[in-house]
């Protein structure tokens, strides 16, 4: 099987890996980089589990074909926050009970906080709603997870 | 399984190199929510891949007097782009309801054409625009009209060697304007049930001077109404004349029953929708 070398900065450090053509992005994080916050759920673009950044957005990374990152910037949720430190919204998704099963979180966290980090002025709900649209939750109702991001948001200023 | 060889060429020169060499034994990536997800789902996997991602064709610009969009510009971009939302907003609305986010910014509009899916969110916006598109090969380009682009579902004119590099739009001027409309099964991460875009030019006394129609999930290929079109065109736009042209619409499409909809459904649906896009684009209704 071809083979071949991506290098790219993953959360903020260089790292170079090979791996097959026709692995996506999702399967090299966990199965070539031990990165295992993004989760595997339909691999077509339907339920958001595997967000994470590229350059800065957000997308589904069971659709990024992985040797089109080389040379590019990925941030997942392990980049985001620590359990030392964690991001002003995973402090919010446990005070305001924002994640039960957990299978959505990762996803849902690197959606909301691409919001909160390009919104100038205050969020709305339906600000919220419209950035978690790709992302599905089967547990919540979604309320306590936009509840959530409101909350990070106020406390993000 | 066997070996796909990939490639990511830093210019349009290089490209269509080896599009000359490969034929149709390479697929062009682009955003990859299409080509990725059938090489995850269906193990689908192309002899060779043509990322097209370092081309510098992500682009929405004003050139002499058109709008010039660079096949692999995304939905986000589309959408977020101050020219589209001014000067062809039934594109700008279509790229933003694309799917969700994370979609949007890694789609392009140019896979959405050549995807050639008969329910595509931005097809139907283009078409009612006018689009033109720009196909370049290692013998220079062609230009073809997107009403003449496809064949059938999934099919287009793109020829081995060819791959598309522009979009170009007449941007909408004074007395003129477009919408776009869309109903799916639920609000976002979906297809079109159906799907509807006008552009509309009044002239000095408030009658239709030009009007396209465009209807996609209606006919194996996204169509114009053409019919309905000439049953507006030179009339008052009041809401009577735009519900006769959109009973007419309805009339011409071609629907089938399927997972996403009935054929009743979609004339149903064909009636609001374009009554809906017409009001929209000529002034008279809400924007959504």
């Amino acid at each position: 099987m071809a083979k071949m070398l991506i290098s790219f900065k993953l959360n903020g450090k260089r790292v170079s890996v090979e791996a097959p053509v026709q692995t996506n992005l999702l399967q090299l994080l966990r199965e070539h980089l031990d990165i295992t916050s993004p989760k595997f759920g339909c691999e077509q673009g339907n339920c958001g589990a595997c967000t994470v950044w590229l350059d800065g957005e957000p997308v589904n990374s069971c659709m990024v074909l992985a040797a089109t990152v080389d040379g590019r910037a990925v941030t997942t949720l392990e980049g985001l926050g620590s359990p030392e430190r964690p991001h002003p919204l995973q402090i919010a998704i446990t005070e305001h009970y924002g994640s039960q099963c957990g299978y959505c979180t990762p996803g849902m966290i690197m959606s909301a906080a691409a919001l909160l980090e390009k919104r100038n002025g205050p969020l709305s709900r339906e600000d919220v709603v419209n950035a978690i649209v790709g992302n599905v939750c089967r547990c919540t109702g979604y309320s306590k997870i936009i509840e959530s991001v409101l909350a990070a948001a106020d406390k993000m200023g | 399984m066997k070996d796909v060889q990939y490639f990511a060429p830093g210019t349009l020169r290089e490209a269509l190199k080896l599009l000359g060499q490969h034929g149709a034994r390479i697929r062009v990536l682009a955003g990859g929510t299409d080509l990725v997800r059938d090489m995850n789902l269906e193990l689908k996997l192309p002899d060779n891949i043509l990322w097209i991602g370092k081309l510098g064709l992500e682009y929405v610009r004003l050139e002499k007097g058109l709008i010039r969009i660079g096949a692999a510009t995304r939905m986000q971009t589309a959408g977020d782009s101050r020219l589209l939302q001014t000067k062809a907003s039934a594109l700008a609305q279509a790229a933003g309801k694309l799917a969700a986010p994370p979609v949007r910014s890694l789609a392009t509009l140019g896979g959405n054409i050549c995807n050639a899916s008969p329910a595509a969110d931005t097809v139907c916006a283009m078409l009612a625009l006018g689009a033109e598109l720009v196909l370049s090969s290692q013998a220079g380009k062609r230009i073809v009209p997107l009403e003449k682009f496809f064949t059938g579902p999934g099919k287009t004119v793109l020829k081995a060697g060819e791959m598309l590099t522009e979009i170009r739009l007449r941007p909408t001027g004074n007395k003129e304007g477009s919408a776009y409309a869309k109903v799916g099964r639920r609000q976002a991460l979906t297809l079109a049930v159906l799907n509807a875009a006008a552009r509309v030019r009044l002239d000095g006394k408030g009658n239709c001077a030009e009007v396209n129609i465009a209807i996609g999930a209606a006919a194996p290929k996204p169509l114009r109404a053409h019919k309905a079109e000439a049953a507006l065109r030179g009339k008052p736009v009041t809401p009577e004349t735009i519900a006769a042209a959109a009973e007419v619409a309805a009339s011409e499409i071609k629907p089938i029953d399927d997972v996403h909809g009935t054929a009743w459904y979609r004339r149903q649906l064909t009636r609001v929708l374009v009554a809906r896009v017409l009001a929209r684009a000529a002034g008279l209704g809400e924007e959504e």
